[in-house]
């Protein structure tokens, strides 16, 4: 074994140095720019669109969807080249499948597996590239966890089809370019043998974007009145989407795998060290270190999982049930740092920092613990996953799909 | 990045576990520890005779030269069991502790004996029962002519009636000091703890006279030399709680698909689905921890905080598996027959061993941030 992220091959090497310089260059631009959340209440334009201009510089080279074929807009490059990447944009506190606020990590591995050569040409090269911003619109209001619930109808008419419907809680706060949604295509028909996913522009007539304002920050409501979208932009098969949707629920159930880490407890421990009051610095406290204690533990573990996800994924050996564990406790450890954060600073921890990257903002961390227990299902669900996952009950255990 | 076992690593483990299976099968256990024969003869001389014992020391003292991974990986196959007795204390404590502690002299004339197996080891380091501090040692150590004069006790031995020697601490006139102790002397009376524990003894001394040559150290600071030196065999236990908690959510998996009632099999319940999830988070979590303070100690890293993070961790992981293997085994699982009730017990009584999870998160803390000086 061996857990240095940075133990290269000299291939490997040569293309880190590559990596941290290029980036070193384009993350020059920054200045005082702090990084936002996906949902952000702090409506940072100067920020995104040094994002935005960063994942164009990135598409450019292939860097954002390294592992996917020079013709579809990616790298062309191999797994070795994609840890490299990953490992150096979490230096500078972004990551690979974040760099602006584009459900692209999820929609191009699915649109790569499931779409045929002609969709592939033309959706994947400006998502690979960075040049457009598109979302995932599943929820519905009488949905949540009950996805196949779905309507939202697409009415096959001649070449096209004519969608209708409302999609809810999805998006962020900046207006995109597609929307990745799955309809009903059979609304008489069998359940999960009646749903399709489609790509539609966000453009055309009869897409209504209405913001819905959340604790942690900005969603919205899209309303669908005779959107009319062309047949080749169903992808996957009509009636077909539920089993697309085992590789799309895989990716956003945390089965990517990550090495970025969460900064929050590591701003916490220098918040200790550079505060405090009678009793002392808040660091040499007692009671202050139990609590810092677990808080650095859950952080250590969960960034261990995200880890393991990260190279077994890339080495086409997933880990059955690994990403919906690392979601499950990502979420019931950032349910925990809410409570901690507070038990350690008081109302301080309910306080909103301009300066600190937003991930680190203490507002934000006490948002997001209540805040991200629902986002494509309920912990309930990450638990029903788990166990089917890990064969509970069941005479065969359910696998995780690829999703490299 | 590597997150997978070597080729040798991967037939170590295989050896190791075959070794468990027909040695320490699951219908055997149950009754060593019912019957209290924990310590299982045959079996420590063959482990010897495999090389296992004294895996960590180096060849010139008749070790086996491998590596803290290495060890990791026979010591997680067996926990699996978990095979009892004094495996941990022989083959890892004491040799660590005499290469670090003892003179060339001492070290010759009991590590290699150690090595092959004709040198049994109890350790008994902190008296307290909930702590692990030098302050609570109750072994009191005088001045007798040529040796020592030892009165007192030392509390909570792991298998002291398997042990021919005692590696302990003692309090003396100038603090405290290590004592390679022979448990054979006039005046050594070895007294079981009954409870909810297991292989847990009190070894008495009655004005028990010892030469000077079985003085490990006197030096002032044998404390925390010793606690440096454990700090690499902290994973090692680690190790074996990983695999004593793989081998009960493999029993408890195992079970939801057989066991049926309502008419299903109880896997098919949501709430005993959750006791299940809860356990393998405990279990991964400890497994991938103990596992890179492993490599840690292994690739000349810095590791000490890393080492008591997983202690912590595994040692709680441990505590905390039983009880979800419990709570879906129920009944059952509470037969002294059951395959379960080894693990329950040996996760409470190694809880405490070498120190709980706060005193570990103490010491991790402190490792990462000093406490100023006062």
């Amino acid at each position: 074994m061996n857990f240095d992220q940075e133990a290269d091959t000299p291939e490997q090497a040569l293309f880190r140095q590559e990596v941290r310089e290029w980036l070193d260059t384009a993350m020059a631009g920054r200045g005082d720019l702090k990084w936002s959340t996906q949902w952000s209440t702090r409506g940072n334009e100067a920020e995104y669109a040094f994002r935005r201009d960063l994942a164009r510089k990135l598409g450019e080279k292939g860097w954002m969807f390294p592992t996917i074929p020079v013709e579809y807009g990616g790298g062309g490059l191999d797994v070795d080249h994609q840890f490299v990447l990953e490992g150096e944009i979490a230096r500078h506190d972004l990551s690979l499948t974040q760099v602006f606020y584009t459900l692209a990590r999820i929609v191009v591995p699915v649109v790569n597996q499931w779409g045929n050569e002609e969709q592939k040409r033309r959706i994947l090269p400006p998502l690979c590239k960075g040049e457009v911003i598109c979302w995932q619109v599943m929820t519905e209001p009488q949905g949540g966890s009950d996805l196949a619930t779905l309507t939202t109808v697409a009415k096959r008419v001649g070449d096209e089809y004519i969608i209708n419907g409302q999609k809810v809680m999805v998006g962020s706060t900046h207006y995109p370019d597609y929307l990745w949604t799955i309809v009903n295509t059979n609304p008489g028909g069998e359940r999960h043998e009646n749903v399709s996913w489609i790509y539609v522009d966000a453009h055309t007539p009869g897409v209504t974007i209405q913001p819905l304002p959340m604790i942690m920050g900005m969603k919205n409501i899209v309303f669908f009145d005779d959107v009319h979208v062309p047949v080749e932009d169903l992808v996957g098969g009509e009636n077909n989407g539920w089993r697309v949707s085992t590789t799309h629920l895989e990716l956003e159930h945390d089965g990517g795998g990550s090495v970025s880490g969460d900064p929050a407890v590591d701003r916490l421990i220098e918040y200790c060290k550079d505060n405090g009051d009678s009793m002392g610095r808040l660091i040499d406290q007692p009671d202050v270190r139990r609590i810092l204690a677990d808080a650095i533990i859950d952080g250590h573990v969960l960034k261990m999982l995200q880890t393991r996800n990260l190279w077994f994924r890339l080495q086409r050996d997933p880990v059955p049930y690994g990403g919906v564990q690392a979601r499950y406790l990502r979420r019931m450890i950032g349910l925990s740092n809410s409570q901690r954060f507070q038990q350690i600073l008081g109302y301080s921890g309910l306080l909103k920092d301009l300066n600190v990257d937003e991930a680190t903002d203490f507002d934000y961390i006490s948002r997001r613990g209540p805040a991200t227990l629902h986002g494509g299902g309920t912990l309930d669900t990450d638990r029903l996953q788990f166990a089917r996952r890990l064969g509970l009950g069941r005479r065969q255990r359910e696998s995780a799909p690829l999703t490299i | 990045m590597d997150l997978r076992f070597s080729e040798e690593q991967l037939i170590l483990r295989d050896v190791v576990a075959r070794f468990v299976q027909q040695r320490a099968p699951e219908t055997e256990v149950p009754r060593w520890f019912q019957a209290n024969e924990t310590f299982q003869p045959e079996l420590y001389r063959q482990a010897a005779n495999t090389g296992w014992i004294g895996m960590c020391v180096p060849e010139s003292l008749g070790g086996g030269g491998f590596g803290t991974m290495d060890a990791g990986i026979v010591f997680e196959q067996l926990g699996r069991a978990p095979v009892p007795g004094p495996l941990f204390a022989s083959s890892i404590l004491a040799p660590r502790l005499l290469t670090q502690l003892a003179s060339q002299e001492q070290q010759s004339r009991l590590i290699p004996p150690t090595c092959n197996g004709s040198i049994v080891w109890a350790v008994g380091l902190s008296d307290s029962p909930r702590g692990f501090t030098e302050n609570d040692i109750e072994l009191v150590s005088k001045d007798a002519g040529k040796g020592l004069l030892l009165t007192g006790r030392k509390r909570f031995v792991h298998d002291a009636p398997a042990a021919d020697r005692l590696l302990c601490t003692a309090r003396s006139a100038q603090g405290t000091i290590f004592l390679a102790v022979d448990l054979r002397l006039e005046g050594v009376r070895i007294v079981p703890h009954e409870g909810f524990l297991s292989s847990l003894y009190d070894v008495e001394f009655d004005q028990v006279e010892v030469g000077d040559d079985d003085v490990i150290s006197r030096s002032p600071s044998c404390w925390h030399d010793a606690e440096v030196a454990l700090e690499v065999t902290l994973p090692i236990l680690s190790a074996y709680k990983v695999g004593a908690c793989q081998r009960v959510f493999e029993m408890t998996v195992e079970y939801t698909s057989e066991r049926v009632v309502f008419g299903q099999p109880i896997g098919r319940f949501q709430r005993v689905q959750d006791h299940v999830v809860e356990l393998t988070n405990h279990m991964d979590a400890a497994r991938w921890l103990t596992y890179e303070a492993l490599w840690k100690v292994d690739s000349g890293r810095t590791y000490t905080a890393a080492v008591h993070e997983a202690k912590a961790l595994a040692s709680e992981a441990y505590y905390q598996v039983c009880n979800y293997a419990n709570m879906v085994f129920a009944g059952p699982g509470t037969s002294l027959d059951h395959p379960l009730v080894p693990h329950t017990v040996t996760s409470r009584t190694l809880y405490q061993f070498l120190g709980d999870p706060n005193y570990h998160k103490e010491k991790m803390m402190d490792v990462l941030f000093p406490m100023p000086s006062s």
